[in-house]
């Protein structure tokens, strides 16, 4: 389909734009520094975690490194009233997130190093 | 490798560009791309199809560059939009010896590209607009200098490559920019020929 834009709202168009240089600022490298602070994202083990809150059966993923359990993001994802829905929901949503699907990347838990007493 | 329907569309816009729409009959679009004229019926019913769909192209790829509309305080906006005015009416040159048949026969066709030719125009206004405001152009000297001054522009804009095609001198992106740039230079202040000594005359070999 071809649309016809009157003269005049395309010269005011273009107007508009002739100030867009100046409005656009560039980037920086702060801009991206996301980049870096969750590169370690990449290489993390991803545990589903369901959680009985409130009637509902919440879905959490922990992203956890392989190497350095301790360094940790919880993030919930969904909720459903379903128990068995919800497993299947969040095995299926680990499968997605995590980097290898089959799950090679896992927690040692003696790498914790808990100190119990 | 081409489909036959993109070999057709390509030897149609060489056919027109070295015999004219008017001259042209399906047999010998047929014969250049190397097809019976029943399969070239097959693809198109007829020859205003084909035109049709040749200047469907050309109005797509035109409007594909006016779209990159984008205003620099360094004069390379005006840079970009020259040198892809020259790659677009390089390739296509059928448009310089079909103008008149286009007018006479494609009314439609005719009317699209006065619009676009317009919004060129429009575009080339506006980014004076913008340099006059940052200094970069004199005031105009008297009302509509500008407007006559964008028109010149669009002249040669239009038809600098079949003028040089028709004087038998060479037809290249570097003298097609310098002919343009030699239009705006006169209406430079200072400022504006200090930018253009910077970033535009290095490229173009000029001896400021």
């Amino acid at each position: 389909m071809r649309v016809e834009i009157d003269e005049n709202a395309y010269s005011n168009m273009l107007e508009a734009m002739n100030t867009l240089v100046s409005t656009d600022i560039s980037g920086t490298s702060s801009d991206i520094c996301f980049i870096n602070d969750d590169f370690w994202l990449q290489d993390t083990a991803v545990i589903e975690n369901i959680e009985y809150r409130k009637g509902q059966y919440m879905i959490f993923l922990v992203f956890a490194h392989h190497l350095k359990p301790l360094k940790f993001l919880k993030r919930k994802i969904v909720q459903y009233a379903c128990p068995k829905k919800a497993a299947i929901v969040a095995h299926y949503m680990r499968r997605q997130a995590a980097k290898d699907q089959r799950g090679t990347l896992t927690v040692n838990l003696k790498m914790i190093n808990i100190a119990y007493s | 490798m081409l489909s036959t329907k993109a070999k057709i569309i390509e030897e149609s816009e060489r056919l027109f560009f070295e015999q004219g729409i008017a001259g042209i009959r399906l047999q010998n679009i047929a014969d250049a791309a190397g097809i019976s004229v029943g399969n070239l019926a097959y693809h198109f019913k007829n020859k205003e199809a084909i035109v049709e769909t040749v200047y469907e192209n050309l109005f797509s790829e035109l409007t594909n560059i006016l779209s990159q509309y984008m205003v620099f305080p360094d004069l390379s906006g005006f840079d970009k939009q020259f040198s892809a005015l020259y790659k677009f009416y390089d390739a296509k040159g059928f448009t310089f010896n079909n103008w008149w048949h286009i007018e006479r026969s494609f009314p439609d066709i005719q009317k699209e590209w006065l619009s676009l030719n317009n919004k060129v125009l429009l575009q080339l206004k506006k980014r004076i607009d913008y340099n006059l405001n940052n200094g970069i152009f004199k005031p105009e000297p008297y009302k509509g200098a500008y407007e006559a001054l964008c028109q010149n522009l669009l002249l040669s804009i239009n038809t600098w490559i079949p003028h040089q095609l028709l004087r038998r001198k060479p037809s290249t992106e570097y003298l097609y920019k310098k002919a343009l740039w030699a239009v705006l230079y006169p209406a430079f202040t200072q400022k504006g020929e200090e930018l253009f000594a910077v970033n535009i005359a290095p490229a173009l070999h000029l001896d400021l």
